[in-house]
């Protein structure tokens, strides 16, 4: 019996070499044989320039928090023009999960007097692994990381960190690709614009959905607000607009905002602003420059209202 | 909890601990341990259908003592009776009551009666085929005095429901199982290795073969009509694989995990792909239902016995009831009927019992004429499995009305990672084929080569585990059985 577990404990630690041995010798094959190892890293992709602009960030009077409604949505140049130097930590499919570990790591370097946190109620109901595959590839990994993959409890996470870690421990890059898509522009601080396009809604219908929230999603929301609360850093929630067709096809739209409201100071911009669906969207859920616009400016003129706009010291008016 | 489960992961060493370091000196309280276990395995699918899997070893436990114990043989046929009646009632009211249900009212209103009945609006309790024929074979062996009851509840609760084998087989018997669990385990090093090599096989069966061929066959299935005659052709060969990785993959997990428990449990599945022929074929597939089914229907039907006609007659009813067996659905019955049609020239010509030794023995490659039998039994039976995997029947005549149409020569349609998966397929076949004379693939491979190489080869096998398996967890098709 302990022959038997002796060696399978040798065996186990032997398989492990052998696997990331074999992790990295298969990277050269083709994209096709390695399903389980998204390797595809691209220079351009916001994710890439807002982590290395975050870098050499100093203390912001603003920091924006969520998925591509966040860093396709606040334009940090809007703000700055407005006396607020913010800056806008949104990425892609970006879940609480992700968002909690980004608090973790960022927030003494970022000491924001105001954090806005765009809640878009579809990314409670992700298991966030899109989100932690980007952090993955172009962030430096660290224990933040391995919290994160431990939630994702996904092979090519999995796989994925370990390729990185080895290559971060060799100081290997992996070589990046062009980017996938022209149409963005990385502007600065997170923000990221899309040349203008306007939203075909009778092109794309939509069947009628229920958006469930995943547990693990929502303790990690409330741990996040937790974090600013025991910092003392005020912060507001705040659901971007989408268009009209999408919320009508989820049928538990009106249950989010009840949510919301308990967990703090809420709005709705889908109930503030009246867009329309062609001329300020550019696909069903995100706003183009045009609507961008609208809502950044509407949502100036709300902390304006209910908060001190100062560039030194923003206080919070209303808790 | 799935075999292919972080849970099980997780489940399996604490239980394998527990087994041989905390009770390792009581078979006892091995056998409590295992029955809790087991419990608390089938619980993780549905804790409320643990009352029929108790209410049905409770029953068998009972009625086998009380058989045993009748004077008069009118008494013995009422306890025996009373367990038919009541397991096959079980199996028919969850399994087939919607079905047979569906197809009156449907007959009905082609006569122009429209009616309604009730339906069951429950989920199919996980495992009650089998464990339903684990109960089935115990008493009717008792009612033949082919064995003795067991007195202890626990060792019969166990037999009834020992994990590895409780939800999908493979369908054990008393005379079998009983003993082992009535008997000492001792832990053999060389058993237990194997169990893991044995293990390591089934998931790389289910995780890389079978859910990767599944993304092919989902989409073919789906809408047949949409692809060209080749393309239709490859997704049912696609089947034939995801079928085979996905339950012999299965038993493999089965069969390995019960080894590290010190226990053997029956052989599933003997390279079935490498038959000649059909009969060959049934020899080696799903071996536990089809000797269930020798054994406790077509010889007590009179078998072969009764000359020709009647052989032919018995022949027919075991290969339906076995389609219907798999489910409540035309299309099993249509699979049985097929599989029958293709055994009985055999029976006709004697020819059924020809090919007893596994191909090739003995030797690197098959001759001409092996290699034209298994390519011919492959595709015939590739082409039974269109009706096992087709929603209904109208759909898989136009999946087969797609194979055999022009389009059949034209170069197939693939998916994405399509030369990833063919190579994995090739990959597979070729250990299949030199693992052929032992019981899995991997019982023998490298064992003659150096260690490290034999590591760095199960370590490879891993490797491929994690590069290809599907990221969400994918239940066994059987168990929908």
């Amino acid at each position: 019996m302990y022959r038997f577990l002796g060696r399978l404990g040798i065996f186990s630690v032997f398989s492990l070499f052998i696997y990331l041995f074999l992790l990295i010798i298969w990277s050269f094959l083709p994209a096709e044989f390695h399903k389980n190892l998204p390797l595809k890293k691209y220079a351009n992709m916001p994710i890439s320039k807002m982590l290395k602009d975050l870098k050499s960030q100093t203390p912001v009077d603003v920091l924006f928090l969520g998925a591509s409604h966040t860093y396709r949505g606040f334009d940090v140049r809007i703000f700055q023009q407005n006396g607020l130097s913010c800056f806008n930590l949104g990425t892609s499919s970006q879940t609480p999960i992700q968002t909690e570990i980004l608090l973790k790591t960022y927030l003494h370097q970022l000491k924001p007097k105001l954090v806005i946190y765009e809640v878009y109620p579809e990314c409670f109901t992700l298991d966030g692994l899109e989100s932690t595959l980007d952090f993955l590839m172009y962030d430096h990994l660290n224990f933040g990381h391995a919290k994160m993959l431990l939630n994702s409890s996904n092979i090519k996470a999995y796989n994925l960190f370990s390729f990185m870690y080895v290559f971060q421990c060799f100081g290997i890059s992996v070589p990046e690709n062009q980017a996938d898509n022209s149409m963005d522009h990385y502007i600065t601080k997170g923000y990221t614009e899309r040349d203008l396009e306007y939203y075909s809604p009778s092109l794309n219908p939509h069947t009628l959905q229920t958006w469930l929230f995943k547990p693990k999603q929502t303790n990690a929301f409330e741990a996040c607000l937790t974090i600013l609360k025991q910092k003392n850093i005020p912060f507001i929630l705040i659901q971007a607009p989408y268009t009209s067709v999408l919320r009508e096809s989820v049928e538990n739209y009106r249950s989010f905002d009840q949510y919301f409201k308990k967990q703090g100071s809420y709005f709705n911009f889908n109930q503030i602003l009246n867009l329309n669906d062609s001329l300020h969207f550019y696909d069903d859920d995100h706003l183009n420059q045009n609507g961008v616009k609208i809502f950044n400016y509407k949502l100036l003129e709300l902390l304006q209202n209910q908060y001190f706009l100062n560039i030194s010291n923003p206080i919070k008016k209303n808790a | 909890m799935l075999f292919n489960s972080t849970d099980f992961a997780v489940f399996l060493p604490l239980v394998f601990f527990f087994y041989w370091f905390v009770s390792g000196k009581s078979r006892r309280l091995q056998n409590i341990l295992l029955l809790i276990a087991s419990y608390f395995f089938y619980a993780c699918w549905d804790y409320r259908f643990l009352v029929l899997l108790g209410f049905s070893t409770l029953l068998d436990y009972y009625t086998g003592i009380q058989m045993f114990l009748s004077k008069r043989q009118s008494e013995k046929k009422i306890w025996f009776w009373l367990s038919m009646v009541v397991n096959v009632g079980f199996l028919a009211t969850f399994k087939y009551y919607n079905f047979f249900a569906d197809s009156f009212v449907e007959v009905l209103s082609l006569l122009g009666i429209h009616t309604h009945f009730w339906t069951l609006q429950v989920v199919l309790p996980v495992g009650i085929s089998f464990y339903t024929f684990h109960g089935l074979s115990y008493v009717i062996d008792i009612y033949k005095n082919r064995i003795e009851p067991e007195r202890n509840i626990i060792d019969y609760s166990l037999f009834v429901s020992f994990f590895p084998l409780l939800v999908a087989g493979p369908i054990e018997r008393a005379t079998h199982l009983l003993p082992q669990i009535k008997n000492d385990r001792v832990f053999e090093y060389r058993k237990a290795v194997d169990g893991l090599r044995q293990i390591l096989w089934g998931l790389f069966k289910k995780l890389v073969i079978a859910d990767n061929c599944a993304e092919y066959v989902d989409v073919y299935f789906k809408d047949p009509s949409l692809y060209s005659g080749s393309t239709l052709m490859l997704g049912a060969v696609f089947f034939a694989f995801q079928i085979y990785g996905d339950f012999s993959g299965y038993s493999d997990i089965a069969l390995g995990t019960a080894r590290l428990f010190g226990i053997e449990l029956l052989r599933n599945f003997a390279f079935p792909y490498f038959s000649r022929d059909i009969a060959e074929f049934w020899r080696r597939w799903h071996i536990s239902l089809s000797t269930w089914f020798r054994d406790y229907l077509y010889i007590p039907l009179g078998g072969s016995k009764g000359g020709i006609w009647q052989n032919l007659r018995n022949t027919f009813i075991v290969f339906l009831v076995s389609g219907f067996w798999h489910g409540a659905n035309w299309t099993f019955v249509i699979w049985g009927l097929i599989n029958a049609l293709y055994f009985i020239p055999l029976l006709l010509m004697g020819r059924n019992r020809v090919n007893l030794e596994i191909v090739a023995k003995n030797r690197l490659f098959p001759s001409l004429k092996d290699t034209f039998n298994i390519l011919l039994t492959f595709l015939i039976t590739c082409l039974a499995w269109v009706f096992f995997r087709a929603e209904s029947i109208s759909t898989a005549f136009l999946y087969l009305s797609g194979i055999f149409s022009e389009s059949i020569l034209s170069k197939p349609q693939f998916l994405d990672f399509s030369t990833a998966r063919i190579s994995l397929l090739i990959f597979f076949i070729i250990l299949e084929w030199f693992g052929r004379e032992y019981q899995h693939a991997l019982q023998n491979m490298g064992l003659s080569w150096p260690k490290w190489v034999r590591w760095c080869f199960y370590a490879l096998l891993m490797f491929l585990i994690g590069m290809f398996m599907q990221t969400k967890e994918t239940p066994f098709i059987y168990f929908q059985f």
